[in-house]
């Protein structure tokens, strides 16, 4: 017991560290516990990884420590003996520590698909936080060892990634000055940027002229260059050049990836939008014009 | 019951009729015009599909040959900055700079499979999870590069370092430049073809036009001989077998306008001939009217003439029937296997007492036996004439001579004679209808004008020829060639 509260102590530590580190992006990508109380069984198959067709009925839902262990345990006839045993630990905010002694010297692939298809399964509850997995051979020798929340697996050109994200979008206010900020969701693309949906999800609230046409965007060392249709400069009711332009700009800069925004239309550098907001550098983020 | 069959006949038409193909009336201008037309669009819509597909390959083969040179480029990059992006800062930069300028993702996966390098940010510090990316980090794969649906491109290159496989670099290019400048080069042929297809509509319609032109003209020319205008030429131009049609039309008409002229003549030749033993009799019958002293023995005289004329009068009449008959085409003969010997030796015992009235000598000569497949009543007529016309035409005292002769295919009747002759000037219109060399002796011997006529077609209708060999004064021979053998057309 004792063992297991510093297994526990130090995961959590490491936890915080990395969730430091981490992107704070909040999107899932695996699917979560039915309303049946079922998950999926993830395995390793190939170059890829693989769920059991029947998925598995948890036994006491409502608890943690037994799912994780039942889950655990159910999984491992998936592996074709290749998992030996597991020890797991689970601390007071639900961060889940796992440690897997596997049968034989696996290869770097097999470590990741492994570790991509725990993380997977037990992602599927919602009360799980965290996963740290740690792979030891039979001599208990560590060969990998990761930290992973929910978003760490990217399953690259998989239909699993158009799941949706929570963004923070800006539009004019009501009252006609400055620009309130909006809660939406937008669904992540492999081949489009999340910046380029952010543009097209303001077009769709009315926060820039209608159609607005993305012709490209970029992002160098911070800056995202933005080259807009020409319908930017059309107007959009009762709203000021600055609310439309800083429209865009806060919304793109709430992405962590964005610092500043470069605005041109059809390729062209803009001396000032409609005669008021200058378009030449650059812009930041501007927190003044939030009501 | 009887209903049932008629209906059940009907239908049976019905679906026989089905299979028949209809007889469109089209105009050969229009199917021209419709030729060509097709034939151009077909040409542009071919030409187009292909160069619009050639296009777009060859746009997307630069697009992935830039992406792979700017993989080589990073992977030396990353490898010289041991697999790191973040220092020098100019690396990062670089990347960003390659996902700007090939309007791509760019994504730089280390060995651990965790993603450095996110130019769209939001993938960075996760782990890539997929299965090319796999097969190209262990080596199994030198690189992917493939067309993604829809519209983007997607390079997996690995960094090889010393040591093996370091990382992979993804790239996912967007092809929207090269849809973009494949619908602007499409825009441009569409424009193009629409432009030679016009030019074809154009062309066609000259061509049509000028294709039927010499028709129409021709069939002018039909329609005014059709009225009776023969004499009329048709301008020989334009294409080679417009030339020949027209010639052929030309010498149609001439052929006809001889014929128009022959039946004229012929016609106004029995009008007369028929008119002749007519204007006799009247003159006879008037003579004796006006003549109140006339006796018996006058009367009988002149009664004597006209039963003369009104004979002449029905063999011409006679003559020209058999003449028609003959120039039908369906004229019916009798063929059947003849002897020719026996038929010669027929006619010449009834010749021989005219020929003996005058003194003249008939000698015949056959060299064998012939047996041939001939009309005997109409072969008989022809050669009845050629030797009365030996006998007739003879001097007093003369002599004819009748040769037969045969070879493997034909037989040879030869009538030779010490009569009168023919001049030169004669010899090519003796058979025709109502000729007479000499007119007066002509009517005196009771000739009609239509016997060598009657005699050349009857000849010509056994398959073979006649040709005549003569000198004024020094008599003349006929040669007679017919096939022993019948031979239908």
């Amino acid at each position: 017991m004792k063992k297991r509260f510093i297994i526990s102590l130090i995961a959590v530590c490491m936890m915080v560290l990395w969730g430091c580190k981490a992107d704070s992006d909040t999107s899932t990508e695996v699917s979560t516990v039915s309303e049946d109380n079922s998950v999926y069984l993830y395995y390793p198959s190939g170059d890829s990884i693989e769920k059991n067709g029947t998925p598995y009925q948890l036994k006491q839902p409502d608890s943690i420590i037994p799912s994780v262990e039942e889950v655990m345990t159910a999984s491992l006839e998936n592996y074709d003996g290749k998992l030996e045993s597991y020890t797991y630990m689970v601390d007071d905010d639900n961060n889940v520590t796992i440690q897997i002694i596997m049968a034989e010297e696996p290869t770097r692939e097999y470590c990741l698909l492994t570790m991509a298809a725990v993380s997977d399964t037990l992602f599927q509850m919602d009360m799980v936080q965290s996963v740290k997995l740690t792979l030891v051979n039979a001599d208990g020798e560590a060969l990998d060892s990761k930290l992973m929340l929910r978003n760490t697996i990217y399953h690259y050109d998989s239909a699993s990634n158009n799941v949706e994200k929570q963004l923070k979008f800006y539009k004019a206010a009501k009252g006609g000055q400055g620009l309130e900020g909006l809660s939406g969701t937008l669904v992540l693309d492999d081949n489009v940027s999340l910046a380029e949906n952010v543009v097209y999800k303001l077009e769709e609230i009315n926060a820039i002229p209608e159609d607005t046409k993305v012709n490209s965007l970029h992002i160098i060392s911070g800056v995202c260059y933005l080259d807009l249709s020409e319908e930017f400069l059309g107007d959009v009711a009762d709203t000021k050049s600055d609310q439309v332009v800083y429209s865009v700009v806060n919304s793109l800069t709430s992405l962590t990836s964005i610092e500043k925004v470069k605005i041109t239309v059809e390729g062209e550098e803009i001396e000032s939008y409609r005669g008021t907001v200058d378009l030449r550098k650059p812009l930041s983020f501007n927190s003044e014009i939030i009501k | 019951m009887c209903y049932d069959v008629i209906s059940d006949y009907l239908k049976e038409r019905k679906a026989v009729a089905k299979f028949k193909f209809k007889k469109v009336n089209i105009s050969l201008k229009a199917f021209i015009i419709s030729c060509i037309i097709a034939i151009g669009v077909l040409i542009v819509g071919v030409t187009y599909c292909v160069y619009n597909r050639v296009y777009y390959r060859e746009y997307k083969e630069d697009i992935e040959k830039t992406i792979i040179e700017n993989c080589h480029m990073l992977e030396e990059e990353l490898l010289t900055n041991g697999m790191t992006v973040d220092n020098p800062q100019d690396l990062n930069y670089q990347i960003d700079t390659v996902g700007a300028m090939l309007d791509a993702r760019v994504m730089i996966i280390n060995g651990e499979y965790r993603v450095i390098k996110d130019t769209f940010g939001e993938r960075t510090s996760s782990i890539i999870v997929n299965s090319e990316v796999i097969a190209v980090m262990s080596g199994n794969v030198d690189y992917y590069i493939e067309e993604q649906a829809p519209g983007y491109i997607r390079c997996i290159y690995p960094v090889v370092g010393e040591e093996g496989v370091a990382g992979v670099i993804i790239i996912t290019a967007s092809l929207d430049e090269v849809n973009r400048l494949s619908e602007g080069a499409n825009k441009q042929t569409f424009i193009f073809g629409a432009l030679v297809v016009f030019v074809c509509v154009l062309l066609a319609i000259v061509i049509g036009i000028l294709s039927v032109r010499s028709m129409k003209i021709l069939n002018r020319h039909m329609e005014q001989a059709k009225e009776g205008g023969f004499d009329e030429q048709i301008p020989v131009q334009g294409f080679k077998e417009m030339r020949a049609l027209t010639d052929n039309y030309n010498d149609t008409m001439n052929k006809l306008a001889v014929l128009d002229s022959t039946r004229q003549e012929f016609v106004s030749n029995v009008s007369h001939e028929l008119k002749t033993p007519i204007t006799s009799m009247k003159v006879l019958a008037e003579s004796l009217i006006q003549n109140e002293e006339a006796d018996l023995p006058m009367y009988k005289e002149f009664m004597s003439d006209i039963s003369e004329e009104i004979e002449r009068e029905s063999k011409i009449i006679s003559d020209l029937l058999t003449l028609v008959k003959m120039d039908k085409k369906s004229a019916a003969m009798n063929i059947e296997e003849v002897d020719i010997n026996a038929l010669l030796e027929i006619i010449l015992k009834r010749v021989t007492p005219i020929a003996n009235s005058r003194g003249i000598e008939i000698t015949y000569e056959s060299y064998r036996e012939v047996k041939a497949e001939v009309d005997e009543v109409k072969l008989s007529l022809a050669l009845t004439n050629i030797i009365e016309n030996a006998v007739k035409y003879n001097v007093d005292n003369g002599w004819v001579k009748v040769t037969l002769n045969a070879d493997h295919k034909n037989f040879h009747i030869k009538v030779a004679d010490s009569g009168v002759g023919i001049p030169d000037d004669c010899k090519e219109q003796v058979f025709e209808r109502f000729y007479r060399v000499d007119k007066a002796r002509s009517r005196d011997t009771g000739g009609t004008g239509l016997g060598l006529a009657i005699t050349k077609n009857v000849i010509l209708m056994h398959k073979g020829t006649i040709k005549l060999y003569s000198e004024s004064g020094e008599g003349s021979t006929f040669t007679i060639k017919i096939p022993i053998k019948r031979v239908e057309n």
